[in-house]
């Protein structure tokens, strides 16, 4: 109960944060959604500390549950290119929501598998994508099912086809280059235990480049800096080396000065530029930032951002009434959504720590009486998934 | 809709040789299916169909144009429409005002600029060039839509590198337009940087120092008009850093917008609260080792200004104290 009168003391701070006064065009916007978040707040503390809502677990299982198991509408047409993303956004939000899906796990896989084995594609007959690939290899490291499926030599070969010369990775064939495939390529790397000098030659320096004069990293060197963007860079980072020598890569100080000033004082939530609104997936896009510094930086552990107050936004803006989780009030839910606010949410939650023994475990600590299950901070499935996957392709030969 | 679907249809081609391969999830136990619609079935059995043939002809551009239509996010389709253009001899112009097009008609969908990109470079392989005054104008028609569009910008900065367009005029124009509409369109800031500062280090040292003065004293002019701008601050410093420059020079600058410093002591929060400017203010006091005065902003900054903030702000007044003690053991 101490954690609800935390949240409640933060709320009430939230509120009292002065609008801004001038009357660019950003702040036009901004007080659009700042000020009904605002007003909401204040109708939840007239209430009192017993009315802050609190995650309703049932109906966000139902919400995503239902999209698993049935035949999407038409609409989601839109998603054609995206069929791994649609598998593991559902199937990580409901482990997260701590679902029991194992009697769908040998279904889940085998529709992942049917993407491709050595690259998947974002779709059956669709050329092999990195971001694709991520997507499904965190599926069956969730899943557990037809690892032995997966072309380990096949893979590498397709990777080191995307690699360019500075270091960094195509998305696919003639595919666009940034640094989210530099980390779903790494990602795909370390899960598959495929890493070699050759693939990873040059890729931190490239990667320090991105990083911008705000302190946030850019998609490509000096483009602006963005949290999504940034989360990969930085995640990335911490594939290539131990997050514990992240300082030697980037301006360390300027990067967490830069995502500090991400959380928006009144909503509490995310914005993933600077001068940009509120988002719920920023939660994991810029709130996973936080353990991979706090893993960095023992002694910056709750000091970057306030938990509580992202809290607040998770759990008051960011749950649509029917279920499912979205970006801001007014805007309906989706699966994007739901998984990434509850990646943030299990950020908010636990404590994560190096182990000196083992580069890629950690130590995670619950907060309090956890809600969602503990996430891992890099690969963004839950703990511990990527390392036993990683483990069993560390025993076969490739 | 594009030009090209408004002259010819998928149905004025004959299509009798192929063999749709369909889609066969429907037969599986597949999760994630969506249900299409019958056209667009179709239009995915031939697409498979001709991938597997690596047929490049007129019936399969126009294909992959209907698919893109359909589905702009289709990365398989784009990617195909590339090797079609490049093995048939496909007008590259008429492409580029496809592209244009494609653009307009769906300005949220980002895998154009990438092909955009591509096009021109095969104009410039075979020995063509490009009008780059109309890149600029495509991406300005973008920028008015929506102007903050990352993937217009990230095309726009491509430009400025392949085209060596530092220090522009039209540039320069263009993000001083955009930073007076709207003082934090971080974006413009972000390319204003790049455009001034991109090569910094590969010029004249002359041309060098004279931007940087420039640019210091546009932020600070910028800086007048919105104070509480984060964007204009992240500019002044970021100069600074690029330039090596002491950060000293701007203390007095800050102590106009900072809280609890100096002059502005008497401002009310409500008006003119610049917290880019207290945190800078204490950065600066930081680095002159004004350490008590740096402190004493850290502390208000924690425990009036920003509370939401407070851990973050109390670290580094701890930082602070502990770099002191350390100094003076």
């Amino acid at each position: 109960m101490d954690w609800k009168l935390n949240r409640f003391d933060t709320l009430v701070e939230m509120v009292s944060f002065p609008a801004p006064t001038d009357s660019t065009a950003t702040t036009r916007l901004q007080l659009e959604t700042e000020t009904p978040i605002r007003e909401y707040y204040e109708t939840i503390l007239e209430d009192g500390s017993q009315s802050m809502p609190e995650l309703t677990i049932g109906e966000h299982v139902n919400f995503l549950k239902y999209f698993l198991l049935n035949e999407l509408p038409a609409p989601y047409k839109a998603y054609d290119a995206s069929h791994p993303w649609l598998m593991y956004w559902l199937t990580n939000g409901l482990e997260l929501l701590k679902v029991d899906l194992s009697e769908y796990y040998k279904q889940i896989s085998n529709t992942v598998i049917s993407y491709g084995s050595a690259g998947m594609g974002g779709g059956m007959g669709q050329i092999p994508h990195v971001a694709s690939t991520y997507a499904g290899l965190m599926t069956l490291a969730i899943t557990g099912e037809n690892w032995k499926d997966i072309d380990r030599r096949g893979t590498y070969d397709w990777l080191m086809s995307l690699k360019n010369a500075d270091g960094s990775f195509k998305m696919h064939s003639d595919g666009e280059t940034d640094a989210r495939a530099v980390y779903c390529a790494l990602c795909v790397a370390r899960v598959l235990d495929i890493m070699t000098s050759e693939l990873t030659e040059n890729t931190v320096e490239w990667l320090s480049r991105c990083q911008t004069y705000e302190g946030g990293f850019g998609g490509t060197p000096d483009d602006e800096a963005h949290s999504g963007y940034t989360f990969c860079a930085v995640a990335a980072l911490c594939i290539l080396d131990s997050p514990k020598n992240l300082k030697s890569k980037c301006d360390l100080d300027r990067l967490v000065d830069w995502i500090s000033a991400r959380q928006l004082p009144v909503e509490g939530g995310f914005q993933g530029r600077t001068n940009k609104l509120v988002d719920g997936c920023y939660s994991h896009w810029t709130g996973g930032l936080v353990p991979l510094i706090e893993m960095c930086q023992p002694e910056y552990f709750d000091k970057i951002i306030s938990r509580e107050a992202l809290e607040n936004y998770i759990l008051c803006c960011c749950q649509a009434q029917n279920g499912g989780l979205r970006d801001k009030p007014g805007k309906s839910p989706d699966f994007y959504h739901s998984n990434y606010v509850l990646c943030g949410l299990s950020m908010c939650e636990n404590k994560y720590e190096l182990r000196p023994d083992n580069l890629f475990s950690y130590n995670v600590t619950p907060l309090k009486e956890p809600t969602v299950v503990a996430i891992d901070p890099i690969f963004g499935v839950p703990n511990g998934k990527v390392e036993k996957f990683r483990s069993f392709c560390a025993a076969q030969k490739w | 809709m594009s030009s090209e679907m408004e002259t010819e249809s998928l149905n004025d081609y004959n299509w009798d040789d192929i063999e749709s391969i369909p889609i066969k999830e429907e037969a599986s136990s597949a999760l994630c299916r969506i249900m299409y619609s019958e056209e667009y079935k179709q239009q995915l059995g031939y697409l498979r169909a001709l991938l597997t043939k690596q047929e490049y002809s007129a019936r399969a551009l126009l294909l992959t144009d209907s698919i893109i239509d359909a589905v702009p996010a289709h990365y398989t389709a784009w990617n195909y429409r590339y090797n079609i253009v490049k093995n048939i001899d496909r007008d590259l112009e008429r492409e580029l005002v496809w592209c244009q097009e494609v653009a307009y008609d769906k300005p949220k969908n980002y895998q154009i600029w990438h092909y955009r990109s591509l096009i021109i470079e095969l104009v410039e392989s075979r020995g063509g060039s490009v009008d780059i005054s109309n890149e600029t104008t495509i991406s300005d028609d973008m920028l008015e839509e929506d102007s903050k569009n990352y993937h217009v910008w990230a095309y726009r900065k491509w430009l400025v590198r392949r085209y060596q367009l530092f220090r522009d005029n039209i540039e320069d124009l263009t993000t001083k337009k955009m930073i007076a509409l709207d003082v934090r369109n971080n974006s413009a800031w972000s390319h204003r940087f790049f455009v001034m500062l991109g090569d910094f280090g590969e010029t004249r040292p002359e041309t060098a120092s004279e931007t940087v003065e420039q640019e210091i004293g546009f932020a600070k002019i910028m800086i007048n008009q919105c104070p509480e701008n984060p964007s204009a601050w992240s500019y002044l410093q970021g100069i600074y850093k690029l330039a090596k420059k002491d950060l000293l020079a701007e203390k007095e600058f800050c102590e106009l917008y900072a809280v609890g410093a100096g002059k502005s002591d008497q401002r009310s929060v409500e008006s003119r609260f610049s917290l880019p400017a207290t945190e800078l203010l204490a950065r600066i006091y930081e680095v002159s080792q004004d350490n008590s005065k740096a402190s004493s902003l850290y502390s208000i900054l924690g425990s009036k200004y920003d509370p939401m903030r407070r851990n973050y702000w109390e670290m580094k007044r701890q930082r602070l104290d502990s770099a002191n003690s350390a100094t003076v053991s």
